[in-house]
């Protein structure tokens, strides 16, 4: 009986002037946005094969200096885009874009794309995923509003009831025909997306396409609850759209601001200044770098059995940069595990009002999906600090390799700056994604479906 | 449109629970955004207050050591540096205005503080290694701007949609109309009881901001206020147009909810998008390689010119501070072609805002605030103008090895950011927001000519 309930309603779909012009609007504004990111991230992944190569022809240019010296002059580190970063550009135009490897210091990534683009960006992009957040639920709302109060209206309920359809059936009927209305929609835009992407990865596609219909599926069972249940179709119109609002524009927003509010995050100057005076004072403050180096001192002195600094048989001052760069890296690891736990703490808090809106369920999850998230680029930040912290290992050890009369006067040249490469991310699998919006989608479908199911079975047939 | 009419459709109005839980729920999110909003700017205040004991505590230490040495407590060989031209170091601040509390603008996103020294590259002044939250930058603040420019106009569209077809529909409308009543006088009685309703509900909140942020009615809050005013107005005057065409009130609500969708979600989002193909910024990553590249360059020459550095203690200093100028020099053509294309963007949004007006809303509510971004953009010239005054005060001590004294410290240049004038404001944003008026004022006609031409619309389709 279902299927008949779907082939009836996919014809009266297809009938009505009104969802066709939406549904061709919106393909439209996908293809535009899609083809947009697209030449977008292009550009992007080629000014970053241009600006490494640069980089690494500065790297190697450098004339003879110290190999501290040249640790100071470092590297450059400029983070690859995903390829599917043309479907969803996630939160990755509010994070960096380049990290500067140099001795002694763990820098944060700089230059988002967003501190160049004008206020209007804060109104967000027409991104794919984008449009299909706010405009999906919309179509869903089109195809379902007047589903069950529209029949009553028109008297066809009853109709329907008296020859023995089930309203139940009636419901899961009508969902199932939206939810295939609106799969091309989703379909065409991922396929595109991940076509020009050059996507080999077809598995987090099929999520993504999983993930965004059981968001549009949400909505339109919850829409269908409503209709099952208003005075009129024009009530459940003004209820599905309040709904829309809520869950798609105020929740989302609000939850942001809840979060960062439960958690807020230290401000740049704070937490620098806190890792400068953990490096001065000690991590516990009782350990100052002063003492750490005398200490340091005499550990060297009494391994070699000698008198003074100069009898050495290394370079005092390569063996002292490294220890500080290793009580630097330790604090930079606990102060950076702060603001993460933060982060994360942050990113709790909103996925707990999820069951407000199931958008802020989704939006992780694609962005997450598609390499644009917070993960992703944490994962190049932390390579990027291996990187760096390698480098700067090894240009330490060259100093102390060389001593001499006076620390710095030894010049490394161009064969060490050989030895050293650059970081090469490109060919790094990408982290596995958070799923638990996944999941959180799907039981929001499930209870949005049993809401709408729980209308049915209280059905009025008669306005 | 008589008096008497307003009155009684105003205490009609009144009574309905639909206007009352929207009054209620403006007010709460007018009520949240404002709580945020306050302790949102006390904090940065704050913020900015501890930047700048930082900075001149380390000056002070720094002006310590010079007082030490030429008192004669510490000898001059214990402390090389001390008073080095180069050392020197301001908070350059841009405070949060009175209103920062109403708007977030670009405030989160944009620099507000540096610490400005004659060391380095102006480039880095403004770079920030921000660790803030890239969702919560992304999603936006819950402040009152985004109330006005996303949420009222859902309250306008709720209480206006079934201005004329609510009344054909409950079959009230043939009972009004066979009174001496023109159909245009009785929707606009309508219209101009909701109108009312919202700016009570708009002074209200202006009179909530006045007190919980100590401001007082200032000019600046008025025009807030009057900002708000004039968006809900072109709301209610579309909302009006698309009443008159005599359709039902559901096909009213989806009109009128397709218009909110394509002008606060989509058409922004395309303005950003034509404005990123259109005028497609120099790569900052690229960039940051010329920068190096010229640095490499810099400092062969330098390696070359030993006389240009001396060999005293400043020696290094000196190379260096010369390596980063040479660098700025060779790469100001990129830099001044990267700034141009950044004001061409900012005119094309600007231009685009004429046809937009939560654009031109949400900047406005932005830079009355004073966190729209041409406020920080003054703030950015005013950084980089007080560094090359203050290299210009440096450089020659540096080259000459004239050390501070500790009396010159405190002689020594502060930054004050300099607020652009407000008739300045006033000149980019009247005209904009004139026209919305005017257009506002043309829809109202077009309705209701429309209504004056056709036949009274008693009975226009049924519901459904």
């Amino acid at each position: 009986m279902i299927g008949r309930i779907v082939r009836h309603e996919l014809r009266s779909a297809r009938r009505d002037g009104r969802i066709r012009t939406v549904l061709l609007l919106t393909l439209a504004l996908l293809a535009v946005a899609v083809i947009a990111g697209a030449t977008n991230v292009r550009a992007l992944q080629a000014q970053r094969e241009e600006a490494a190569a640069l980089e690494r022809a500065n790297w190697l240019a450098q004339g003879p200096k110290n190999p501290h010296a040249a640790a100071h002059f470092g590297q450059y580190a400029f983070k690859p885009i995903s390829g599917l970063a043309l479907f969803d550009r996630g939160v990755d135009r509010y994070l960096g874009s380049a990290v500067w490897l140099e001795a002694h210091r763990r820098n944060t990534l700089v230059h988002r794309p967003a501190d160049d683009a004008p206020a209007v960006q804060r109104f967000g992009d027409l991104s794919a995923a984008n449009i299909l957040q706010w405009i999906g639920p919309l179509l869903a709302l089109l195809l379902t509003f007047a589903a069950i109060a529209g029949e009553r209206e028109r008297g066809t309920l009853r109709l329907l009831v008296s020859q023995g359809v089930r309203p139940q059936a009636l419901v899961l009927g009508k969902l199932a025909a939206a939810m295939l209305v609106l799969a091309p929609l989703v379909l065409a835009a991922l396929l595109a997306a991940a076509t020009l992407a050059g996507a080999t990865e077809l598995p987090r596609v099929g999520l993504l396409a999983l993930g965004y219909g059981l968001y549009l599926g949400c909505f339109a069972a919850l829409n269908l609850a409503i209709s099952a249940r208003a005075r009129s179709s024009s009530a459940a119109l003004v209820g599905s759209l309040a709904l829309w609002v809520v869950a798609v524009v105020a929740v989302p927003r609000i939850a942001a601001d809840i979060a960062a509010w439960a958690h807020p995050t230290p401000s740049e100057h704070d937490f620098f200044a806190q890792v400068a005076r953990d490096i001065k004072l000690g991590i516990n403050g009782h350990d100052p770098r002063d003492s750490r180096t005398e200490a340091l001192k005499a550990e060297l002195l009494a391994r070699y059995d000698v008198k003074t600094v100069e009898e050495l048989p290394v370079n005092f001052a390569g063996v002292a940069l490294q220890a500080g760069e290793e009580y630097g890296d330790r604090v930079y690891d606990r102060r950076y595990g702060e603001l993460h736990a933060i982060h994360r703490r942050q990113a709790e808090v909103r996925l707990a009002l999820a069951l407000l809106s199931p958008r802020l369920a989704l939006q992780p999850l694609s962005a997450a999906l598609c390499g644009t998230d917070l993960a992703a680029h944490r994962e190049f930040a932390a390579a990027a600090e291996e990187h760096r912290r390698a480098l700067v290992r090894r240009l330490n050890e060259d100093v102390a390799q060389h001593p001499g009369a006076s620390p710095f006067e030894y010049l490394a040249g161009p064969e060490l700056w050989r030895e050293l490469g650059e970081l090469r991310q490109d060919d790094a699998d990408p982290p596995p994604a958070d799923l638990r919006g996944l999941a959180i989608l799907g039981a929001l479908f499930l209870l949005a479906t049993s809401l709408a199911l729980a209308s049915a079975r209280r059905l009025h047939v008669d306005p | 449109m008589r008096p008497s009419l307003l009155r009684s459709q105003l205490r009609l109005l009144l009574r309905e629970p639909t206007l009352r839980l929207g009054a209620l729920v403006l007010l709460l999110c007018f009520g949240y955004a404002l709580a945020r909003g306050r302790a949102w700017a006390l904090a940065d205040a704050e913020q900015l207050a501890r930047v700048q004991h930082d900075v001149d505590a380390e000056v002070g230490k720094k002006r310590e050591e010079v007082a030490d040495v030429e008192a004669g407590r510490v000898r001059a060989e214990e402390r090389p540096f001390a008073g080095s031209p180069l050392d020197y170091k301001v908070a350059a601040a841009l405070p949060p205005g009175p209103l920062a509390a109403l708007a977030t603008g670009q405030r989160d996103l944009a620099a507000s503080v540096t610490q400005v020294t004659p060391w380095g590259r102006s480039d880095a002044l403004l770079t920030r290694q921000s660790l803030a939250d890239p969702e919560q930058l992304q999603a936006g603040t819950f402040d009152a701007a985004f109330v006005v420019v996303y949420l009222l106009p859902l309250l306008v569209i709720g209480l206006t949609f079934d201005l004329l077809a609510g009344e054909r529909e409950r079959g009230t409308l043939r009972l009004v109309l066979s009174q001496p009543i023109s159909p245009a006088g009785f929707l606009l009685a309508k219209l101009a009881a909701r109108l009312v309703v919202i700016l009570a509900l708009l002074g209200l909140f202006g009179v909530a901001a006045a007190a919980a942020l100590g401001t007082g009615v200032t000019a600046g809050l008025l025009a807030w206020i009057a900002v708000a005013a004039v968006y809900a107005l072109f709301w209610s005057a579309l909302a009006f147009a698309v009443n008159t065409r005599g359709r039902s009130s559901a096909a009213n609500a989806m009109t009128l909810a397709g218009a909110w969708v394509s002008l606060v979600l989509v058409l922004p989002a395309a303005i950003n998008t034509v404005v990123e193909q259109a005028l497609p910024l120099p790569s900052r990553m690229v960039l940051i390689g010329e920068l190096r590249a010229a640095e490499n360059r810099a400092a062969a020459w330098i390696h070359d010119h030993p006389e240009l550095t001396g060999d005293d203690v400043f020696a290094w200093a000196r190379a260096h501070y010369r390596v980063q100028r040479a660098v700025e020099e060779e790469t100001a053509p990129r830099f001044a072609a990267f700034a141009a294309r950044l004001e061409a963007r900012t005119e094309l949004v600007r231009a685009s805002s004429w046809v937009s007006p939560p654009v031109l809303v949400h900047e406005a509510l932005s830079e009355l605030a004073g966190t729209g971004p041409a406020r920080h953009a003054a703030f950015g010239a005013q950084v980089l103008a007080f560094v090359d005054s203050l290299r210009g005060e440096m450089a020659p001590r540096l080259y000459a090895g004239r050390r501070l004294t500790a009396g010159e410290y405190d002689a020594l240049p502060r930054f004050t950011f300099v607020e652009e004038e407000p008739a300045q404001v006033a000149v980019r944003l009247v005209p904009p927001l004139g026209l919305l008026v005017v257009a506002s004022a043309g829809l109202l006609l077009w309705g209701v000519l429309r209504l004056r031409r056709g036949e009274p619309p008693v009975r226009g389709p049924k519901v459904g």
